[in-house]
């Protein structure tokens, strides 16, 4: 008999004993709510989401217009000095991109090595959903490409339009259910809270120790 | 009223008092002479079996009770919590309902928090484990305290932590039981009180015993809820 | 320094009876500070949700569901990863899953593996057998890298390395790595970050536990705040996941619940900072799932100690345990401390060798209370030492039976209850005249004075106060 099989009948001899012993008579509990739903506008999202990102040292920058967005990035770029920005390709990272002259955005494809991506100052993604109530990202990624974008590059910058914004996260998982819950899906959802961080040595709180230590999240609209 | 042995040996004011308390709330009050123990240290022991044969004994005592009062968390607990787990009979089950600690009964059945007691001094409480955590009574003796004139009520840091008694505990793992104890004891120095009071002598004692040990503590002294909410009673007060 | 199994009865902690007063080691007076101020302010977090309390319910009845239908819901997995390309083993014990490893990593012409945190990892030891094997093994997780440098044990189920000094840590940094030394956290830090990041460029595999295996959909849920997991698992072309038969649940839409309430309890946090839900292998990659039994199929024979499986590994009853604030986490002999350890080691290891673990504790019930799904740790230990007293166990004493047995006789009457009162207060009297003993009475009075023997007993009392009533 395989290991799993011998797992499987200690399973369920273990648990006969139990509908003996009057433990066995379990129903299905039902999914609990969790948190309540209040709807608030779009306005107060954007101002929770900000304060929780930025409660955990991660930065937002809120551009009501696709214009104002460009100028924010390029003006992000100059400040801290990137020569390019490796970029995952998107319609949104597209029209972000759009002003940036070509040789100063690098379009990540599969194809591309963990060390080629490891050496890019800055990474830009998108978010399929934020989480409001506690500054999240919520990014699907598929291929080992859109997994490292998140992680190599010591500063991730997530684009994403405000009304991707959900209260929290019960609000927002329908569709993380039904991708999870999907036969094709491959690769992984990250809910992303803000920059890499550690307390290891002496409870000192240190961000930026594996993953990145810029997460900055652009609202657009 | 339920007596546990401790207390009958080493701190009978404790039931005395208890007694005058319920008299002046016009509780009769009857002592049956032939309890003996609720069987805790056995069953926390593990040694159930040989709890079984004194908890039967307990329940035939006071099965002709409607109250059965202790003043002790921990006792109180292992009748009211643990007896089911020994032996889940319906003459066990019956009497084990019943039993309250001496605070949780004054305040939760008698609707009582005010003694007319009168102690004019720096006290700081300390609450027992099993009363707050098994039995949820952690108000009650604070209410109590609360209304007994004059006291200066000090708060203990770092309240929630366990003294280190726990019964057998303390003789079984010295070490770590008298560290803990050792904590409890200098937060008792912080809190600035001559006295310690509890629902729960079983503590006390442990406690009491390391503050008496060091000559730096030795002033402060132990008390048990019911004696100060027996004292300072004018005479003729009713409550 | 490592320890198996096999030396828990060598484990410092279980030999307390006679380390002096006063026990707190120096290296764990900052652990208990730190213990301290995290579960006061972690308890802080969860009690300002309203819900808190329901969530704890609906959880441990989740859980309770999960464990009673644990077979139907494991192959409910399997059939769903396997749907998407994902390889589900399964292992009896350690031996065997450390084999499974070893076989995927010959397969895949594995030289360095790198590892996210995993108990389960811990308890088959896998780091010492890759090592034996010829195969790197390089935790990635900060406090764990630290005491892997070290070669010691991790005190702390979340923080490793509690009781490290940033000093500590710049000179095994300096001695172990060849790094210049720096006691600055940031620095130390940077340092780790450098070396961990060409370890994942270069591993064959990642390693890493799992916090939830949903039973649904096919999904291997892992929660971390360094991002040391996402590139353990992303970086390397194969991934290996280890968990414990008990971490499934049972569908994806109670996610939300178990990881509101993981990230609170845990670290006070509302979330980790990355909380990864797993669906399958990304194209050019492979994923491997390890499912461990190691005694948890015994623990099922017992419907009384089902709530032990609940665990989902928080650490909120280490923080809140008196006696592991002061004893660490190396007292405990195996993989888990504190409280659920003293629970589980009994269960997976054996009575007979970790039987006396459940006495270790004074039963305040602090663990039980924070716990997010709401296991009754003081039920689960009274329960254990029950079993330790009548099982082949280090504790099964026929000499402590037998004083138990007179105590019960002597406690049979007033009359014999009396008897016996009369040779305690007479012992009491005399303790101050007797030579210093080790055992029981000494084990008091070397840090306490015993009471005042008074000169009447209560029953003294009520008797004369009954007698006179009866007068008037």
């Amino acid at each position: 008999m395989s290991s799993r099989d011998v797992i499987l009948q200690r399973i369920r001899s273990g648990l006969t004993n139990a509908v003996a012993a009057g433990f066995g008579d379990l129903r299905e509990p039902p999914v609990p709510e969790v948190w309540p739903r209040t709807n608030p506008d779009s306005a107060t999202l954007v101002s929770q989401f900000r304060t929780e990102l930025e409660s955990l040292s991660g930065e937002s920058i809120h551009c009501p217009t696709m214009t104002d967005a460009r100028r924010q990035l390029a003006q992000l770029m100059e400040t801290a000095t990137w020569p390019r920005l490796g970029s995952l390709d998107r319609p949104l990272t597209r029209e972000l991109t759009a002003d940036l002259p070509v040789d100063r955005v690098d379009w990540v494809t599969s194809d591309w090595t963990p060390p080629q991506i490891e050496q890019l100052p800055a990474g830009l993604i998108t978010a399929d959903a934020l989480l409001a109530d506690t500054g999240s990202c919520v990014v699907h990624c598929s291929t080992a490409t859109e997994r490292l974008m998140c992680y190599l590059p010591p500063v991730c910058i997530v684009v994403a339009r405000v009304n991707q914004l959900a209260e929290h996260l019960p609000a927002a998982w329908g569709p993380i259910s039904k991708t999870c819950a999907a036969k094709d899906s491959r690769g992984e959802i990250v809910l992303i809270t803000g920059p890499s961080r550690t307390a290891d040595i002496e409870k000192i709180l240190i961000l930026g120790v594996h993953g990145p230590k810029r997460l900055v999240v652009m609202l657009v609209g | 009223m339920f007596i546990p042995c401790y207390i009958d040996q080493f701190y009978p004011g404790i039931g005395e008092a208890m007694v005058r308390i319920l008299d002046r709330l016009g509780v009769p009050v009857v002592f049956p002479a032939e309890q003996t123990c609720c069987g805790q240290p056995a069953f926390n022991s593990g040694y159930w079996e040989e709890s079984r044969p004194v908890i039967r004994q307990f329940c035939k005592v006071f099965a002709p009770y409607r109250w059965i009062i202790s003043p002790s968390g921990s006792c109180t607990a292992m009748c009211r919590v643990f007896f089911p787990h020994v032996d889940s009979s319906e003459e066990v089950l019956t009497v084990s309902r019943r039993v309250f600690e001496f605070s949780e009964f004054l305040v939760d059945m008698l609707g009582v928090t005010d003694t007319g007691a009168t102690f004019p001094h720096k006290v700081t409480m300390h609450i027992g484990c099993h009363g707050r955590r098994e039995l949820g009574v952690f108000d009650h003796p604070l209410k109590l305290l609360q209304s007994v004139r004059g006291l200066t009520y000090c708060e203990l840091p770092n309240m929630e932590e366990c003294c280190g008694f726990g019964g057998t505990f303390s003789v079984k793992m010295p070490g770590t039981s008298l560290a803990m104890g050792q904590s409890k004891k200098e937060n008792i120095v912080r809190s600035g009180a001559d006295i310690v009071v509890s629902g729960d002598i079983s503590c006390l004692m442990h406690i009491g015993g390391m503050l008496k040990r060091d000559p730096a503590t030795r002033h402060i002294r132990i008390m048990h809820l019911a004696e100060i909410l027996d004292a300072g009673i004018q005479p003729g007060v009713r409550s | 320094m490592l320890e198996s199994a096999s030396h828990l009865n060598g484990a410092p902690f279980l030999k307390d009876e006679n380390q002096g007063l006063y026990e707190p080691s120096p290296q764990f007076e900052n652990l208990a500070k730190v213990c301290e101020y995290s579960s006061k302010s972690n308890t802080a977090v969860a009690a300002a949700i309203l819900y808190f309390q329901e969530w704890r319910e609906a959880a441990h009845q989740i859980k309770k569901y999960s464990i009673a239908n644990l077979d139907k819901l494991l192959v409910q997995f399997e059939c769903a990863m396997k749907a998407r390309g994902v390889e589900v083993l399964f292992a009896q014990d350690a031996a065997e899953a450390n084999r499974l490893v070893l076989e995927i990593a010959r397969e895949h012409n594995v030289k360095s593996v790198v590892k996210a945190k995993s108990m389960v990892t811990e308890e088959m030891e896998l780091n010492h057998v890759l090592e034996e094997a010829g195969i790197r093994a390089i935790e990635t997780d900060l406090g764990e890298y630290i005491v892997q440098l070290a070669k010691q044990r991790p005190i702390h189920l979340v923080t490793p390395a509690m009781h490290f000094s940033a000093d500590e840590v710049g000179q095994l940094f300096h001695e172990k790595l060849g790094e210049p030394y720096s006691a600055e956290h940031a620095a130390l830090t940077a340092i780790a970050r450098k070396r961990l990041r060409a370890e994942y460029l270069a591993a064959g595999m990642g390693v890493s536990g799992c916090n939830f295996a949903v039973a649904d959909s096919g999904t291997v849920v892992v929660v971390e705040n360094e991002g040391n997991a996402g590139l353990s698992t992303s970086t390397p072309p194969v991934h290996v996941v280890l968990v414990g038969i008990e971490k499934i649940i049972p569908k994806i839409d109670h996610l939300p619940l178990f990881l509101n309430l993981l990230g609170r309890s845990g670290t006070g946090q509302k979330l980790t900072t990355y909380t990864h839900l797993i669906h399958g292998p990304a194209p050019g990659k492979k994923l491997y799932v390890i499912f461990l039994d190691n005694g948890r199929t015994k623990v099922l024979q017992d419907p009384h100690a089902w709530e032990s499986l609940f665990c989902i590994r928080c650490g909120a009853c280490l923080n809140a345990c008196p006696v592991y604030r002061r004893v660490g986490g190396w007292s405990y002999g195996w993989v888990y401390p504190g409280p659920i350890g003293s629970v589980l080691t009994p269960h997976l290891v054996g009575l007979e060798k970790a039987g006396k673990l459940p006495f270790a504790s004074s039963l305040c019930g602090a663990c039980g209370e924070v716990c997010p799904v709401k296991i009754d740790l003081p039920h689960q230990l009274v329960h254990l030492r029950h079993r330790a007293v009548n099982e082949p166990s280090p504790m099964n004493s026929a000499f402590e039976r037998l004083q138990w047995k007179l105590w019960a006789w002597a406690m049979g009457g007033p009359r014999r209850y009396g008897l016996a009162m009369w040779a305690v207060r007479i012992g009491v009297r005399m303790a101050k005249y007797l030579p210093w003993h080790p055992d029981k009475l000494g084990a008091w009075t070397r840090g306490r004075e015993l009471p005042k023997v008074p000169s009447h007993s209560f029953r003294n009392w009520w008797q004369e106060r009954s007698s006179q009533k009866g007068k008037n």
